[in-house]
């Protein structure tokens, strides 16, 4: 037993009410469809022209599928595809392959600089003296 | 009793007893150095079964310590010094049934080279024991780093088609975060003399100054591993490319070992930054799960689909974590063995699936449900565990997850929370559609209508997991009751800086 729940008190003419709609309902089922059964699947409802429109919207259950189709799935459908094309792999992944290919470029850059000509190194190591010595004149007080 | 009888050596080192032993056999004794690689796994299993025995439920400091001087760097020593609390003993067990099960998985899927290759797995099971176990900082980036090394092999030389991309992409990923982590050991080291977590735990005065920068640094290499939001990119790539043993034991093992750091250096070494920092953790692991969750369900290719589904609910674990109050970081350590156990059992069923058909495009199947009843009962079971179906394990540790969230007080906000339980329902969906477009319907395909039903060592290899699935679904206890002293142990320093 919950606890705070009390047992509800029994009131007849809900019970009687219900149970009346409910035989009510068969007997409406009965007399539409019981007393004399479609003949096939395909023979046309005998309700579908009284009630029209709405047979039709009960027939395709109101188009609540239809609905959350359009209005959910398909959304959600196209934004996942994006994210993982254009967002995942175009966006974030290229990010991370552009920082190989920059090294890349860097080290390839750099690469030219050891061409070996002996020549070549000589005259950075002048270029190189000349700095320091530079550097050394101009902080003399 | 000496030091290298301490369980925590025996279970470390056990493996490598295997790796000598097959290192003695003749590369042609294929199915002895299988039987020698399994053998080996089920020892360490047992080795960490009997850790288990020896460990004390109901603390929450470090147990069974093993410390012996080992080199000298100037005037700071380095440690031979592992211990564990009840969250390493989890990723140890979760380590040591794991492997087994994966090595199981590679006996027909694995043909060449088999000698190398249960070389790699073992050496890899070292590794991943010592990142657990380890309590000075050299001794972690060790282990650490050496984890890279077997599983850049297993990749690079049993991988699919573009496996030496993917292998070098996971190496380069990894090292560019573990050279911020080096740096900041380093750091801590100079500034407070020592090398060991346990000292440096009681010694945070000495760093505190820098405590934001060092937690950016160790923060940083283990958000790759883990991975989060937007460091996930070499994941998808790795498992692709990798056989599925390393699939499974990158899912199941290496990615705890990233979350396992969070938890072990960033709480406990710069509890001040966590706190302050924690609002943008949260937020980035949220931004994980929905991401993560919409990638996976855009996906064509199974492995790539469970791959990123790994990206949300790693989101999850560290949501968890940085709620910063027992019931997040508990559900946390929870979720990892959770996520080892579901989605290793994800990327088995996959391999599975691959060894008959030689492809893992989802338009590929459909109906398999006729064809293959036993593998679909058994995957409908690891889908329904990985969405969190209540009654089985999943469920527990992201409601436990969700609950710390929705209640933290460092975070201040219902939103990270009710934002992340609609990773829930993401998952779902893209588990579903998954088991959907695999086994329902009809056969459309003729290739399909001949796919044998699993075999006895498939079997086997998927049942413990599945049972597990069951008993931590139904008494979490089990190991929240080890993991739970441990949590309020490392939250302790914390509970000065929540108001």
């Amino acid at each position: 037993m919950l606890h705070g729940l009390e047992p509800g008190e029994f009131i007849l003419w809900v019970a009687l009410g219900s149970l009346t709609i409910a035989l009510l309902g068969i007997l409406v089922a009965w007399l539409v469809y019981g007393r004399k059964p479609l003949a096939s699947p395909k023979t046309a409802d005998p309700l579908a022209k009284p009630l029209g429109s709405v047979y039709r919207g009960m027939e395709r259950k109101w188009w609540v599928d239809e609905f959350y189709r359009a209005v959910l799935l398909r959304p959600a459908d196209w934004l996942a595809e994006k994210l993982a094309g254009p967002v995942d792999q175009g966006g974030i992944d290229s990010l991370v392959n552009g920082f190989g290919s920059l090294t890349r470029s860097l080290a390839g850059l750099l690469r030219q600089l050891q061409n070996g000509f002996v020549r070549f190194y000589a005259l950075a190591i002048v270029f190189g003296v000349v700095a320091i010595v530079l550097a050394l004149i101009l902080q003399m007080p | 009793m000496n030091w290298w009888l301490n369980p925590l050596v025996v279970v470390t080192f056990l493996p490598l007893i295997g790796v000598l032993l097959i290192a003695l056999l003749e590369k042609q004794q294929v199915q002895l150095i299988r039987w020698m690689g399994l053998g080996t796994a089920v020892v360490t299993f047992g080795a960490s079964l009997w850790l288990l025995a020896q460990f004390e439920a109901g603390r929450g400091d470090m147990q069974l310590l093993v410390d012996q001087p080992w080199f000298q760097l100037g005037r700071l020593a380095v440690h031979f010094q592992l211990g564990v609390d009840g969250i390493s003993l989890m990723m140890v067990l979760l380590t040591t049934l794991l492997t087994p099960i994966a090595i199981l998985s590679t006996w027909k899927a694995v043909e060449e080279r088999v000698k190398l290759f249960m070389v790699f797995f073992l050496l890899l099971e070292t590794g991943m024991l010592g990142v657990f176990l380890a309590l000075d900082l050299v001794l972690f980036f060790l282990f650490w780093e050496f984890t890279l090394i077997p599983m850049y092999f297993l990749i690079g030389v049993w991988g699919g088609a573009r496996r030496i991309y993917a292998a070098v992409k996971f190496f380069l990923f990894t090292m560019a975060g573990s050279i911020f982590m080096m740096a900041g050991i380093l750091y801590l080291a100079n500034a407070a003399g020592s090398f060991s977590l346990l000292e440096l735990a009681a010694n945070r005065a000495a760093f505190a100054g820098a405590g934001l920068w060092l937690f950016l640094a160790f923060g940083l290499a283990f958000a790759i591993k883990v991975p989060m939001f937007p460091l996930h990119t070499w994941l998808p790539d790795a498992h692709v490319e990798a056989p599925t043993a390393g699939s499974v034991i990158l899912a199941a093992v290496l990615l705890k070992m990233g979350a396992y750091g969070f938890i072990r250096f960033n709480l406990s070494l710069f509890p001040e930054a966590a706190v302050q920092l924690a609002p943008y953790m949260a937020a980035l692991a949220v931004a994980g799960i929905i991401y993560g969750a919409a990638v996976a369900y855009a996906q064509k290719d199974l492995k790539k689909l469970v791959a990123y589904s790994s990206v949300s609910h790693m989101g999850f674990v560290i949501l968890g974590i940085f709620a910063l109050n027992a019931q997040g970081v508990s559900g946390a350590v929870l979720q990892m063995v959770n996520h080892g156990i579901s989605t290793g059992a994800l990327f088995l069923f996959v391999g599975m699936l691959y060894e008959r058909r030689h492809t893992r495009d989802l338009a590929a199947f459909g109906g398999l449900w006729k064809v293959m009843p036993v593998l679909a009962a058994l995957t409908l079971i690891i889908t329904l565990s990985s969405a969190g179906l209540p009654g089985l394990n999943g469920f527990v540790g992201e409601f436990t997850i969700l609950l710390g969230a929705f209640g933290s007080e460092v975070l201040g906000t219902f939103w990270f929370a009710g934002l992340a339980a609609v990773g829930v329902v993401l998952a779902a969906a893209y588990l579903l559609k998954m088991f959907e477009k695999v086994f329902l319907g009809p056969v459309t395909l003729e290739e399909n209508k001949g796919l044998l039903d699993l075999n006895a060592r498939e079997i086997i290899t998927l049942l413990p997991l599945l049972v597990l699935m069951f008993v931590i679904g139904i008494f979490p206890n089990l190991l929240l009751n080890i993991i739970n002293p441990t949590v309020e142990h490392i939250l302790a320093p914390l509970a000065s800086l929540v108001r």
